[in-house]
């Protein structure tokens, strides 16, 4: 520190000084604080640019002919993916027949969505900063998914951070696994500049000193509403997203209000739900309610089928949210 | 020459201290009973719309008369309410954390995003602008001599704050109570310490302090509130607190080296000599190189960041019902009979 202060003395201006000049590599000339702007080639299109439409040529809303069948029927085929194994037929043949049952509903629901003239809808697209990088965003979150809850590193991070003495116990490396879950927490939030730098999303394709948003923060936010689970984090996220981007609306609707009532609202969210005791259990949980009444564990609510009984496995998702620390075992005898 | 530019370099280091100073004591008292407070920054700023407000309103009927009109009393009505705002959002704070138990890190990130969402609304609902206030006429006054004129807040952040409150942390029963609390809450419980009284006193003082902080940048440096005119100093206090180590001393010393890294910064932005932006991020760099134990080491409070359960199979209440642990043995019992 001293040696700092002391080159900083030094290093004043004096009256006869040459003007001193710094030039950082990617620092553009001039004095606001930002980099040179990217390549075309360097730049994720927007998403109507990936369906054709030369945004340069029709700014603006645009209506276009897509072709809606094939759309359809690559969602159909996927769901026939997924619905696979509910046909004992289809599942006794493994890999192979989910392939066949997904391509066969693919090609049936093509045929039909292109005889009822699905092959060109008009579709109205409106202008949109939404580009590529919003697919990353639901791929990292099913990479995530994929990680922590199908792979040997996932249960192991998750494992120390539900108990970390148990964990090590086990034969998990504390030290290894914090710094494994630190490097991806900032690789997945460093992908934010796929969508402000590479995207363009805001009004040039170059890094400035600072991104006017709070997405750092909201981020924790939107964790804690998605319950640490990739699933719930990309509905928390849409919610977030959705709430921001009608406060914009409603600045040009209602000239009285500031689009700020959101960041209102969503801290109200965010307080009450960090908060869970704040409302009684026993009127946000339905089993609690049930408990209360005396009726849980022989007769169960009317809308919970299959209420969980207090020994069950938790649910997926449930485990990340129970912190580490608060939860000591109950001491027996009492 | 060289030297009058040096003593205005020391004024403006001692004046960017300042919010610093009060906000990273407030932090001190608050994670020394054991609750992180990253809700300073949100503080600060309710603070410093409270001080620009109130001191307003409190002019504004004798302005209105005879424009110009000094009145002494308005500023230091601001620094009150202010201070009144401030112990109330620490309430907010501690309710949350400490009564509902919620985890503190996020309870403090939604008072930073109402800090952020509040003054837009009460801004646009009075002056009809959601970003800055109406500029008010009567200051905070200015003791001292030409480039040395302090505002008082200065002048009670550095004779008053480091000191008393090493005194209050270091040589009162309350100090010891509140640093037991924060380091090791069952056994301050299993004495007849509450330790839900004492974090709550802790986060009210972090509020009170923070808040000082918030109405010094809005009616002592400044004349008007603007929205996120904090600008991020609730995090640089966090940042001094955890290089002072936790103490008064230390975050003195830690303060005056952030406060004179940010005077240093203004002089510097005029001049393409250094980017000033370099300068700013020094501090960081050393807070991070103490945190990682290069230069001395830091050591937090214990039981920092970890809501209090007085004991668990007392309860008489499931928290969750896939959560055998929280709830009582009783329902654990009833439970197991079902089966």
């Amino acid at each position: 520190v001293l040696v700092l202060v002391g080159a900083v003395i030094v290093a004043q201006p004096r009256p006869g000084d040459a003007p001193v000049v710094l030039q950082l590599p990617f620092k553009m000339p001039g004095s606001e604080p930002k980099s040179y702007e990217l390549s075309e080639a360097a730049r994720l299109p927007r998403l109507p640019a990936m369906f054709g439409i030369d945004l340069r040529a029709s700014p603006g809303v645009n209506v276009v002919p897509v072709d809606a069948a094939a759309w359809a029927a690559g969602l159909l085929a996927l769901l026939g993916f997924a619905g696979a194994g509910l046909l004992p037929a289809v599942r006794r043949r493994g890999l192979a027949g989910r392939l066949a049952l997904a391509a066969a509903t693919g090609a049936l629901a093509y045929g039909v969505f292109a005889a009822i003239g699905w092959r060109a809808l008009p579709v109205t697209i409106p202008p949109t900063n939404l580009n590529p990088s919003f697919l990353i965003a639901i791929g990292a979150a099913v990479l995530v998914w994929v990680f922590m809850f199908r792979t040997r590193y996932g249960y192991e991070l998750r494992a120390t951070g539900l108990a970390p003495k148990a964990a090590e116990y086990a034969g998990a490396s504390l030290a290894r696994n914090t710094v494994l879950a630190m490097a991806l927490s900032g690789a997945l939030a460093g992908l934010t500049a796929t969508h402000y730098v590479l995207g363009g999303a805001l009004e040039d394709y170059a890094l400035r000193q600072s991104i006017p948003t709070s997405d750092g923060f909201d981020g924790i936010a939107v964790a804690l509403l998605g319950a640490n689970h990739p699933v719930g984090v990309v509905l928390a996220a849409f919610l977030f997203g959705v709430l921001k981007n009608g406060g914009s609306s409603l600045n040009i609707a209602f000239t009285d209000l500031t689009r700020d009532v959101v960041s209102m609202i969503l801290a109200l969210v965010v307080l009450f739900i960090a908060a869970k005791g704040f409302l009684p259990d026993r009127l946000t949980n339905p089993l609690r309610r049930a408990q209360a009444l005396g009726d849980l564990p022989d007769a169960s609510p009317a809308g919970a089928a299959d209420p969980p009984s207090p020994l069950s496995p938790p649910p997926p998702g449930a485990d990340a949210v129970v912190r580490p620390s608060g939860d000591a075992p109950p001491k027996g005898g009492r | 020459m060289e030297t009058v530019v040096l003593l205005t370099l020391l004024a403006s280091a001692l004046r960017a201290t300042t919010p610093l100073l009060f906000a990273a004591l407030g932090g001190l008292f608050s994670e020394r009973s054991g609750v992180v407070n990253i809700a300073l920054e949100g503080i600060i700023l309710f603070g410093a719309l409270a001080a620009a407000l109130v001191t307003y309103y409190v002019e504004l009927p004798i302005i209105s008369r005879t424009p110009g009109a000094v009145v002494w009393y308005a500023p230091w009505a601001g620094v009150l309410a202010a201070m009144l705002v401030g112990g109330f959002v620490g309430w907010i704070h501690a309710v949350v954390s400490i009564r509902y138990k919620a985890d503190q890190i996020i309870s403090g990130v939604a008072i930073n995003l109402m800090a952020i969402g509040i003054p837009a609304v009460v801004l646009m609902g009075l002056f009809g602008n959601s970003s800055t206030s109406a500029t008010i006429t009567n200051r905070l006054p200015r003791w001292g001599e030409g480039a040395f004129a302090f505002s008082p807040l200065v002048f009670l952040a550095f004779a008053a704050g480091p000191r008393d409150a090493w005194f209050v942390v270091f040589r009162t029963p309350f100090g010891l109570r509140l640093r037991a609390v924060g380091e090791h809450p069952e056994a301050a419980d299993s004495v007849g310490i509450s330790v839900v009284r004492m974090r709550y006193a802790g986060v009210m003082m972090s509020g009170v302090l923070a808040a000082l902080g918030g109405a010094y940048l809005s009616i002592g440096g400044f004349n008007q509130f603007i929205t996120e005119m904090s600008g991020g100093r609730g995090f640089i206090a966090l940042a001094a607190l955890i290089f002072g180590k936790w103490h008064p001393l230390g975050v003195l010393g830690a303060t005056l080296l952030f406060g004179a890294f940010q005077a240093l910064e203004t002089q510097l932005g005029g001049s393409e000599l250094l980017p000033p932006t370099v300068v700013q991020s020094l501090p960081f760099i050393l807070t991070i190189l103490v945190l990682a134990g290069f230069v001395g080491r830091a050591i937090p409070p214990k039981a920092v960041g970890k809501p209090f359960e007085k004991s668990l199979t007392r309860r008489s209440t499931c928290r969750s019902p896939a959560d055998p642990a929280s709830c009582s043995t009783h329902l654990l019992a009833r439970a197991l009979r079902s089966r």
